[in-house]
């Protein structure tokens, strides 16, 4: 027979243990993590950018759903992320008319280009040049290039670059726009995201036109971002989970990172492994969001499968990095899945006022924003390769011919 | 330090023999003869029920949907209280049983040992966090076996400070191995 201390123990360590389910160690879950179910949230996703494209190549941008309205509001770096996703897909279906899409969409930024001083950049409106914008352009026509092999813009894709160099400063950081009007860089300005948007531009740029010295400006990217830019940003846990940055560690050559970059890559993939796991332990309803907070938004959630799929891209070429390569493809698969089981259905989409503007999207309080479904597609398309072992960016040679 | 001296270090002082000295040597039998056969078969059980937790560390995890990782914060979560008592009091509970081998039993193995083992052997390796089963036993075997004279020369607060020491050792081990959790992938 327990004794009464005895039975007051286990009943204590028994309440303990049941705090410690709800609210350090729930279950977690990764919802639909078989090839078929990403697959299909990711040609989902491509359908949902391409249906509501409008003709001038533009996308919708923000959909409320409780109100079935769609706000006048656009993002130009955001429309250089979704081009640059359209190519990405086109490539990895091999698909023309996602292409046409993409050239549209990039059709539409010619038409909004600006040229001095022997660069290029995307402007919208009366705005200043963004460094974002141009980078992300950049990287679109790099992925077009794969695609169809032509090198008609290789020149635009040069003038780009020479845009980025001339807001690279000295330490390797990058002022965040060109002031148009008074001709000049705009200082005082930093962005979190644009100098990793930069590094994998330029990455690609030396990938392309090997020799021309892209490698020297990616470098000096490189060292920033992994030595001074969360202070800069004053950034409270460092690092800053910037999945452009894990995009550009993937690009740069093989076994080229110095030891104190893949120090901070290994500190980046942590960070991002943390989010998942807890990511993976929301699991909806009242409780659940007393406890764990709300689920991440789809654009959120995208980066952190963005990045992990570019580090297990890096863990597959740099045998220094290779023992994480198990647990980044867990986490990646997991995060994955997560994205294909929160996307909406046709059976939701159904039940809405626009089915069109719902399908293939993730909602968060309402609203779908255009980046939600192209951070997610970017992510469901490197887990896709994962998946299949491929470590490279695809296709390895061109499989459409340019329209 | 290595993964297998951490594994050790860390069971050693959540079996907390140093916590429970003074307890130990107060029923203890006199006898070094049955005092040795007594800590034999403690440590004996204990070892067989670590090493059961260690063999099932995956089974329990998957059936439990917590990776290794975040098990690890609960784990440090665990051998917090354990540590507060220590800090605290100096000394683990008095405990109730009336036979000297579940009293002594009740020392050093419950919760504690078994969530630690349950991370570490997923966290180490099942190998490694056996062997260093095997080592903290033994050395907390060899501390409850000179309990009686240990207690003798440390005195009361000797022995007191001797717990608190154990229970700082385990919250700089509860605090490391949640960051450890927090810092992988």
């Amino acid at each position: 027979m327990l004794s009464k201390s005895l039975l007051l123990s286990v009943v204590a360590w028994v309440a303990f243990g049941a705090a410690l389910r709800v609210g350090v160690v729930p279950p977690e879950s990764c919802g639909k993590t078989d090839a078929a179910s990403l697959d299909a949230a990711a040609r989902a996703a491509i359908d949902w950018i391409t249906r509501n494209q409008k003709p001038d190549g533009s996308y919708v941008y923000l959909y409320y759903i409780d109100t079935d309205t769609v706000p006048n509001e656009y993002n130009l770096v955001r429309h250089a992320g979704v081009t640059m996703v359209l190519y990405q897909a086109a490539g990895h279906y091999e698909d023309e008319h996602i292409l046409l899409a993409a050239d549209a969409g990039l059709g539409w930024m010619l038409q909004n280009l600006v040229s001095r001083h022997g660069w290029s950049a995307p402007v919208l409106g009366d705005e200043d040049a963004i460094l974002g914008s141009a980078a992300l352009m950049t990287v679109g026509l790099a992925e077009r290039r794969l695609v169809v092999g032509d090198e008609q813009y290789d020149g635009l894709m040069r003038e780009l670059g020479r845009f980025m160099l001339a807001l690279q400063r000295d330490d390797g950081g990058f002022d965040v726009a060109w002031d148009l009007r008074n001709d000049a860089p705009v200082k005082g300005q930093t962005s979190r995201y644009y100098p990793g948007e930069s590094l994998w531009a330029l990455a690609l740029l030396a990938q392309a036109f090997p020799g021309e010295g892209w490698d020297v400006a990616a470098g000096k990217a490189l060292d920033f971002l992994v030595t001074a830019r969360d202070k800069q940003e004053n950034v409270s846990f460092p690092p800053l989970t910037d999945q452009w940055l894990a995009y550009g560690l993937a690009e740069i050559p093989h076994n080229s990172l110095t030891d104190d970059q893949l120090a901070y890559a290994r500190r980046l993939a942590a960070r991002f492994g943390l989010f998942v796991r807890s990511e993976s332990q929301r699991q909806g309803g009242k409780l659940g969001r007393l406890v764990r907070g709300r689920e991440a938004r789809g654009a959120g959630l995208g980066t952190w499968v963005e990045a992990l799929g570019s580090l297990w891209r890096l863990a597959s070429t740099d045998e220094r990095f290779a023992d994480l390569k198990p647990k980044l493809e867990e986490r990646l698969v997991c995060s994955a899945g997560i994205l294909a089981a929160r996307q909406t259905g046709e059976d939701a989409a159904a039940k809405s006022g626009s089915p069109g503007l719902v399908q293939g999207a993730w909602f968060a309080r309402g609203e779908t924003r255009m980046d939600d479904q192209q951070h997610s597609i970017s992510g469901l398309l490197y887990t896709l390769d994962a998946l299949e072992g491929s470590a490279q960016r695809a296709p390895a040679a061109p499989v459409l011919p340019a329209p | 330090m290595n993964d297998f001296t951490r594994a050790a270090v860390g069971l050693f002082a959540v079996i907390a023999a140093p916590g429970g000295l003074g307890g130990f040597a107060a029923f203890a039998p006199a006898a070094i003869s049955a005092r040795l056969r007594l800590v034999i078969g403690v440590m004996g059980l204990t070892f067989a029920a670590l090493a059961l937790a260690a063999l099932l560390s995956d089974p329990v995890l998957d059936w439990l949907d917590v990776s290794a990782e975040n098990f690890q914060l609960a784990a440090g979560a665990v051998m917090l209280p354990l540590a507060l008592r220590l800090l605290w009091w100096g000394e683990q509970g008095m405990p109730s049983a009336s036979l000297p081998f579940w009293r002594a039993l009740s020392l050093v193995f419950g919760p504690v040992p078994v969530v630690v083992m349950l991370s570490y052997s997923a966290r180490f390796g099942t190998g490694t966090a056996l062997g260093a089963a095997g080592v903290a036993l033994l050395v907390s075997g060899g501390l409850l076996l000179a309990g009686g004279w240990i207690a003798a020369r440390l005195g009361a607060a000797g022995c007191s400070l001797l717990g608190r020491f154990n229970g700082a050792l385990i919250v700089v081990l509860a605090v490391e191995l949640m960051l450890d959790g927090i810092h992988s992938v």
